[in-house]
């Protein structure tokens, strides 16, 4: 809840996007460094797609975790990257091209971008301060703290806490906040998921930036943010959100692999969907309806792309194996379904009412907004301008995510089949970012119809625009500095701390005379015992409310005896202080 | 352009593009104002909360803010402890509990060894423990945290 912690935040995702920056060289090179700019949400959710499975390897094979851990793990991603880039031929990158589609700039570019930057500095600051949810408390966080303070997978804890099988990815990624903060600081954590929705929301952006017109892309990427259930859910250190996050990217890159056939961009699916099956089972799942819906998409090129999608599915799965054959070996129970994978036959009663909700969950305007119908729109649309592919992915996608979604419910009898408990939604994020993120792509095929003209990106700037961009520059600079000012106007921002419980006396009141606060009860107990030995009877050691303990005399009833107490107590060498007696 | 929105299929489809866009730039405009108005209210909420409220379990899982406050407190980092149920015990405090003292009393290990040097009682009878059980914090509802005395 420091600064201190958020300034580690900072400097741990700096660090992630660096290591995904390398990987991502690994992959593609650049010939700009203005490309990078552009892929940097893309090179960020590599980098913890990479930590997420080679740390967890590490633990699974019981090498210690530690900041140097991650810091060396990091390092030896960030050379493997630099090598395969130097393999593979990349060449030093320039500064930007001549034409920089990345620096043009018009009104409507400003108004939008500056929204998303408004909605990203509102989440920063709703999520700062924000308490643990159930999960949070009953299992992300002890497997965290149980990383964190013992540097290995302890499978007599993990066992213990519910979903014990569950992949390691996120407490991992925790574990590293944790070092990174200097303390097991779960508050200040929420913010780590602050970083992986700006990297989400410029991933999305990045990739489709020189594909889609804005005006097709921003409206829809601000429409995608503001969905009320991932908004409501961007902060809240559960795995659902970062899992639409892996499973949306990736399957956007996917459909781009499928329509250019850049290797580099299955390579990346590859990754993206195996830090998604490390982030939730529910990962495997997803992972399974991409691969499903890539199949489809490319029924006609099969001989040529089947092979090389079923490798791809093939080594995401590879990446969470480690741990699923860690969790075998330990006996911890599995993260299999309730009724086993053929057991739902003896459940048929449950498949009607669990596709029934999945899909009127899906359709629910107050979770979603109008995404889901504008997403099927889209994809009809498409399909009718001739983009098969694209519509064929984005319509198999959704198909067989709900039908998982509803065996989901179907498989493990003891979930409730209703929405009251906030399960089912958030099953379903996760096809809705997916349907999110592809529907901007969607658009802009229908749009451009058979003519496959486009590239207002790359187009010519004009006088006009030119003449614009200082306008454009001055709204990105109002969105930057207005919200911040406008709530830094209302009351600075707080640092919760010890210290807000030491309550400076108030004239006229009643006060208490403070031996001091410790952190333990019997380092407390120790100055207690001593206040009473030399005489101030009544002294007591308690909780002050803010995670220490205080030790007081109360009741004090003026602020002069106060003060006569502390020149007493002064003399034994116990340097007490006045304070307000609030008389909790 | 816009006449060319009758014609089939491409005319009509550009039409579709136009109106998924407006609609969604009229609800994303909508969104916004709602997003910013929720992420305003949750921040103040948020920073309005007090030490217990935003780093101590619910009493709604454990019993006892203050009980679970003042065992972190107590306990040294490299204590064992264990939890006593009543054997009636049902709801959250009987399922919950040992997650939610796991995960916040963390590097504390939670066990179940009669040797456990801390315990906590829920609603257990204490006379069980022996009469070694020191009594350190009582919530005045059956929920009790106390030591061993050797």
């Amino acid at each position: 809840m420091t600064v201190r912690a958020i300034v580690g935040l900072v400097a741990l995702n700096a660090f992630i996007l660096g290591v995904g920056a390398s990987i991502l060289w690994g992959f593609r090179g650049w010939r700009w460094w203005t490309e990078l700019v552009r892929l940097c949400g893309v090179a960020y959710l590599l980098g913890v797609s990479s930590l997420y499975a080679v740390l967890t390897a590490e633990l699974v094979v019981g090498i210690p975790f530690a900041l140097s851990t991650v810091l060396v793990t990091g390092l030896v991603l960030v050379l493997a990257g630099l090598l395969v880039g130097r393999r593979r031929g990349h060449r030093a990158p320039r500064l930007r091209p001549p034409e920089s589609s990345l620096l043009r700039s018009s009104i409507l570019v400003a108004l939008f971008v500056g929204a998303i930057v408004v909605y990203f500095q509102a989440l920063f600051r709703a999520g700062r301060l924000a308490p643990l949810g159930w999960d949070v408390w009953a299992s992300w966080v002890p497997k965290a703290k149980g990383i964190f303070y013992s540097g290995r997978i302890d499978p007599e804890l993990f066992a213990s806490l519910p979903g014990p099988s569950y992949p390691p990815g996120l407490p991992v990624l925790h574990a590293a906040a944790f070092h990174a903060m200097g303390s097991a600081d779960a508050v200040t954590l929420h913010l780590e998921y602050w970083f992986l929705g700006l990297g989400f929301a410029a991933a999305v952006a990045g990739l489709l930036a020189p594909l889609v017109r804005g005006a097709i892309l921003l409206p829809l990427l601000v429409l995608m943010l503001v969905m009320p259930d991932v908004r409501n859910r961007a902060t809240d250190l559960y795995g659902d959100v970062p899992l639409g996050y892996f499973v949306a990217a990736g399957a956007l890159l996917v459909v781009l692999w499928i329509r250019d056939s850049r290797s580099w961009k299955l390579m990346a699916a590859t990754l993206l969907l195996g830090g998604a099956m490390l982030t939730k089972r529910e990962g495997i799942l997803f992972a399974l309806c991409v691969v499903i819906a890539a199949l489809a998409a490319t029924f006609r090129e099969r001989r040529s792309a089947w092979p090389r999608i079923a490798v791809a599915g093939a080594v995401a799965l590879a990446l969470s194996l480690p741990w699923r054959v860690w969790f075998t070996l330990k006996d911890v129970p599995s993260d299999a379904p309730e009724a086993g994978y053929l057991g739902i036959l003896d459940h048929l009663d449950r498949a009607w009412p669990s596709f029934e909700l999945v899909v009127s969950t899906f359709f629910n305007y107050d979770l979603w907004l109008i995404v889901p119908t504008l997403g099927v729109a889209a994809a009809v649309l498409a399909y009718l301008a001739g983009a098969r592919k694209e519509a064929v992915f984005a319509l198999v996608f959704l198909g067989t995510s709900v039908v998982g979604c509803a065996w989901t419910f179907w498989s493990n009898p003891s979930l409730d089949i209703g929405a009251d408990d906030g399960l089912v939604n958030r099953v379903v994020g996760t096809p809705l970012l997916v349907l999110a993120a592809l529907m901007p792509l969607l658009l802009e095929l229908a749009w451009r119809g058979r003519s496959g003209v486009r590239a207002p990106a790359v187009a010519p700037r004009t006088t006009s625009q030119v003449a614009r961009a200082p306008l454009a520059a001055a709204i990105l600079v109002a969105a930057l500095a207005v919200y911040p000012a406008v709530t830094i106007a209302r009351g600075k921002p707080r640092f919760p701390s010890a210290d807000d419980c030491v309550r400076a006396p108030v004239e006229g009141q009643k006060v208490r005379v403070v031996f001091g606060y410790r952190d333990t009860y019997p380092e407390a107990i120790a100055v207690r015992d001593r206040a009473l030995e030399v005489g101030f009877q009544g002294t007591e050691a308690a909780q002050d409310g803010c995670g220490r303990v205080r030790v007081f005399l109360d009741d004090v009833p003026t602020r002069k005896i106060g003060e006569e107490i502390v020149r007493e107590a002064n003399t034994v060498d116990l340097q007490p202080t006045v304070e307000h007696d609030p008389d909790d | 352009m816009v006449a060319s929105f009758g014609d089939w299929p491409y005319g009509v489809v550009r039409l579709g593009v136009v109106l998924c866009i407006g609609v969604a730039v009229a609800v994303a405009a909508a969104g916004f104002t709602d997003a910013l108005d929720g992420s305003d209210f949750w921040a103040d909420r948020n920073s309005s909360l007090d030490y217990a409220s935003r780093s101590v379990p619910g009493a709604d899982a454990v019993g006892s803010q203050k009980v679970a406050e003042d065992a972190r407190l107590w306990m040294p980092e490299d204590a064992t402890y264990r939890i006593v149920k009543a054997p009636d015990l049902q709801g959250p405090l009987e399922w919950a509990a040992p997650d939610f003292l796991a995960g916040f009393l963390l590097p504390r290990r939670q066990t179940e060894s009669e040797d456990a040097p801390w315990v906590f009682c829920y609603r257990c009878d204490t006379a069980e423990l022996g009469e070694g059980f020191e009594v350190l914090s009582d919530d005045g509802d059956g929920i009790l945290f106390g030591r061993m005395r050797p």
